[in-house]
């Protein structure tokens, strides 16, 4: 009896281990400071290179589809800056996704002056030089989409995975 | 209405399945009462454990690779690659100290016959 009993709480207790590991990594995968950190390091990678080092589909799909070319997408994407400001509003809208806390989501002002810190860098990545009056212009247009920008930011179902 | 999953996956609730476990190990050494035989239920149950989410770790890297558009791989990856590490890296903890556990219950067999 002892040792059918030493059987069976052996088997729950491998069920129920299981299961915490599962929940646990799934828990840890999902904190706040893992999403920041994994979209740091890895989603500009991941979205610009596949597993076999060439350029990913959504990479293309967006050369195909825009006015940029391969080198200056490149180049965007390398960028130091841009990089931290990408995945500052791309961590964002996964962590509003996971939460649906309004605390998440970054405001008109910021994702404006996000836009504004990085505009001279753009330009010369482009290799276009960008006069004050011009970039006043592109960030009048900015803050009068503003809006439209942070709600189709935060109206995304990002992953797919909701 | 959105969901909260961090409210769904909070760590309380992983610290209450740590205890469970605990208990039920408790429990597995009571019921034994030999030392050797406990040693061993549980390094068994450690790296039966260990293997099992070795296996669902490889699985759902290659169900990943596999399955997600490679349009939204990059999004998925960001909470699928952390999970990944996590159940790999505990996994691995778990063999290697049911292996320990065998070893440490050997030694104790030896230390006996002995005596």
């Amino acid at each position: 009896m002892r040792k059918f009993l030493v059987v069976v709480i052996s088997i729950i207790t491998v069920i129920v281990l299981s299961s915490t590991i599962l929940y646990i990594s799934i828990t840890n995968s999902l904190s706040e400071k893992s999403i920041n950190n994994n979209v740091k390091e890895n989603l500009v990678k991941d979205f610009m290179y596949d597993d076999n080092g060439n350029n990913s589909e959504l990479f293309n799909e967006i050369i195909d589809n825009s006015d940029i070319d391969k080198e200056t997408l490149n180049k965007i994407m390398e960028s130091e800056n841009i990089n931290e400001s990408i995945s500052e509003i791309v961590s964002s809208v996964y962590n509003y996704n996971l939460t649906g806390n309004e605390d998440y989501k970054l405001s008109e002002e910021v994702i404006v002056s996000m836009i504004e810190d990085n505009i001279d860098e753009l330009a010369s990545i482009n290799n276009q030089e960008i006069t004050e009056e011009e970039k006043e212009e592109i960030l009048k247009y900015v803050r009068e989409n503003s809006k439209e920008l942070v709600n189709s930011l935060y109206g995304l179902n990002i992953g797919d995975y909701r | 209405m959105s969901i909260n999953f961090r409210d769904i996956f909070n760590m309380k609730y992983g610290y209450m399945g740590i205890i469970v476990v605990t208990i039920l190990l408790l429990l597995i050494f009571v019921l034994n009462k030999d030392i050797k035989k406990s040693l061993k239920s549980v390094s068994i149950i450690f790296i039966v454990v260990g293997v099992l989410n070795l296996v669902i770790s490889l699985s759902i890297n290659i169900i990943i690779k596999v399955l997600v558009d490679s349009s939204y791989r990059a999004f998925v990856e960001v909470v699928s690659n952390s999970m990944y590490n996590t159940l790999l890296y505990i996994s691995i903890g778990l063999i290697i100290l049911g292996i320990i556990l065998i070893i440490i219950n050997k030694c104790i067999i030896k230390e006996k016959v002995r005596e």
